[in-house]
């Protein structure tokens, strides 16, 4: 899958582009507009990171060029002004997420993830990890044909790991996936535990094999 | 003391002084012009009855009426000089005791000496006295109350200006980034204050102005290169080998580096907060957000032990921007939590009509209400609490209007926002 990365930070861009390779995606980047706008006119990626403030130009323009060129490219916004305007200005535009900086990589994978599950399969997506299955569309957890009936937060939290699989994601990571908007329930990581215990509980129940792990307490990692 | 207060003040002491000095002075010359006047007319009595008696020699002054005392003087030879009294002499008719004036001189008649006393009553004179005075009096006092209510209307209108310059300084407020509307008087004094005035806000605002861009420049700036290193330290997460020790060393950085963008988003918020950047609004229902709120943050209540109580009469709708509400009850709940005592309680009451109260148990000691809605003052026993939550929600409250408030009552911190 492709993704086009527009960041005029270099050591951003590196750091999204380092994270995404792993993930088996193809990446590439485009530091200033003018780049920007001849690699979207010339391919098609899966998903695009755009951010807002380019040296040479406002990345809501590519955005426009986009959606004026029929193209379906998914679209990502990246900014560090986190200002409402903008975010309400991209979404209108046809952006798919807005993401604001700093992010956590591992957040970032699994936006890209549910944006390209959203546009590839019109919404009627399954994640199939071996023996677990999950419905993105009814937001539901199968194992072994069985229904795994899990809390909104655990939900949540299978699905941010899957698409992280293999990688470790911090704890700080989860707690702000899991946080609310503008709610901070950064105080202290024992609900996560809790939320991971639970989950690894229910899954284990229903038959799935043990893959969440913690590594040193840095962090769990979804292991395949 | 009033600067008008001060100035008639100074005005009526000087009528006191005048009237109490000039009244004694009047009624003592005018007391003397009559009595010159009695006196001369006791004389002028004196020379008609000398006349008479020279005309015709039969007239004994003891058949003359009207004289009031005359006897013969045997033999001595007083001084042949007229005298003048004052007396005292009770009046039976009138049954009172009236002042009279009188005359003692010495006649002689068919080789006879007399002493004879005129006299006259004072009485009408007293009278004439008075009512000068009283007459005086009241004008002096019209005169001089006259003058002090001109001064005063005349002052107060000079002043006016000045009040009014007091008022629109007292109405400021440097958030607002407006120059003081200040009335133009014709008076140069006003104008230079005015002036004066104008060039001290405008350069406070400017200090002000340029220390919120500051502020918002240096969070946005700071912004990139916190992500690229919380990026990289997620990337060095992922690397392999990695020694527990390592782990460590990375998980904290991560902290750090968690706690820094956390700071940085809140400082970002209240300059955002301050410059008016949440103006969305919209009807909302407290109920719904305070419930919202409640059960997103009871798995850290419960850890706790903390029982919620949530209960509000009925539903208070405001029109506000909903993030900056879901912020501000956000921080009331998450301290109200983060401050507690396990087994404590928080409960959330409506009181009176539009007025939400977060009670909460905790420390058995008040807290210091001046220091904790200032930035950065922080509970130092707990690392997690950036000392801006406050901070924020009074911002909160101060730009929609609202009041905040902080109460210590038998054990409980109750944080009130009356809407």
């Amino acid at each position: 899958m492709k993704i086009l990365i527009i960041e005029d930070e270099p050591e951003l861009s590196r750091n999204m582009f380092s994270y995404l390779k792993g993930e088996s995606y193809t990446c590439e980047t485009a530091s200033d507009y003018k780049t920007a706008i001849v690699k979207t006119e010339s391919f098609d990626y899966d998903c695009i990171l755009l951010d807002i403030s380019l040296p040479d130009g406002n990345g809501l323009n590519v955005l426009r060029e986009l959606k004026a060129s029929k193209k379906t490219d998914g679209v990502i916004i990246i900014s560090a002004k986190n200002s409402i305007d903008d975010r309400i200005v991209g979404l209108n535009l046809g952006a798919d997420d807005y993401l604001p900086k700093p992010f956590h990589l591992s957040e970032l994978s699994a936006r890209i993830a549910a944006v390209i599950r959203r546009r590839r399969f019109q919404g009627q997506s399954l994640i199939t990890i071996e023996e677990t299955l999950i419905d993105t569309a009814a937001k539901t957890v199968i194992v072994n044909r069985k229904n795994v009936d899990l809390t909104r937060k655990e939900y949540d939290l299978l699905i941010y790991l899957a698409t992280n699989k293999n990688r470790v994601v911090s704890k700080n990571a989860i707690a702000e996936h899991l946080s609310d908007d503008n709610v901070d329930l950064f105080d202290n990581f024992d609900f996560i535990y809790t939320h991971i215990k639970n989950l690894k509980r229910k899954l284990g129940q229903a038959g799935a094999m043990d893959r969440i792990r913690s590594v040193y307490g840095m962090g769990y990692k979804f292991e395949i | 003391m009033k600067l008008l207060a001060r100035s008639t003040r100074s005005h009526l002491l000087l009528a006191t002084v005048t009237l109490l000095i000039a009244i004694p002075v009047l009624y003592l010359s005018v007391q003397s012009i009559v009595r010159e006047d009695v006196d001369e007319s006791l004389l002028v009595h004196k020379q008609e009855l000398m006349i008479r008696m020279r005309k015709d020699s039969s007239v004994s002054p003891l058949s003359i009426y009207g004289f009031d005392g005359i006897s013969p003087i045997n033999g001595v030879t007083a001084k042949d000089k007229d005298q003048f009294y004052t007396t005292i002499l009770y009046d039976s008719i009138s049954n009172e005791n009236i002042p009279y004036r009188v005359l003692k001189s010495q006649l002689s008649l068919h080789g006879k000496r007399y002493q004879v006393q005129f006299k006259r009553s004072l009485i009408d004179g007293e009278d004439l006295i008075e009512n000068i005075i009283m007459v005086i009096i009241i004008i002096l006092a019209l005169i001089v109350s006259g003058m002090i209510i001109i001064n005063r209307l005349s002052s107060r209108r000079l002043w006016t200006p000045f009040y009014t310059t007091i008022g629109e300084l007292r109405r400021y407020e440097i958030e607002k980034n407006e120059p003081i509307p200040f009335p133009s008087t014709k008076i140069d004094e006003f104008n230079d204050l005015h002036a004066s005035l104008q060039s001290l806000v405008a350069r406070s605002q400017q200090t002000f102005q340029s220390q919120k861009a500051f502020t918002e420049n240096a969070s946005h700036e700071i912004q990139t290169p916190l992500a690229i290193f919380q990026g990289k330290l997620e990337l060095l997460m992922q690397t392999t080998p990695l020694t527990p020790e390592q782990a460590i060393l990375i998980s904290d950085l991560a902290d750090a580096s968690q706690r820094m963008n956390h700071l940085n988003k809140n400082l970002l918020l209240l300059t955002r907060i301050e410059n008016q950047q949440f103006y969305e609004k919209q009807p909302l229902s407290i109920t719904a957000i305070l419930g919202r709120l409640v059960e997103l943050y009871q798995p850290q209540a419960d850890q706790k032990h903390i029982t919620t109580h949530f209960h509000l009469q009925h539903d208070v709708t405001i029109q506000a921007d909903p993030t900056l509400i879901d912020i501000l009850f956000s921080n009331l709940l998450s301290n109200a939590i983060r401050h507690n005592h396990d087994n404590g309680s928080i409960e959330i009451l409506l009181q009176g009509t539009n007025s939400i109260l977060v009670r909460n148990t905790g420390r058995a000691t008040a807290l210091n209400s001046d220091k904790f809605f200032a930035r950065f003052q922080k509970d130092s026993s707990d690392l997690n609490s950036l000392g801006l939550g406050l901070a924020i929600c009074r911002t909160i409250c101060e730009v929609n209007g609202y009041r905040l408030q902080y109460e210590f009552r038998e054990g409980l911190h109750s944080f009130q926002v009356t809407f």
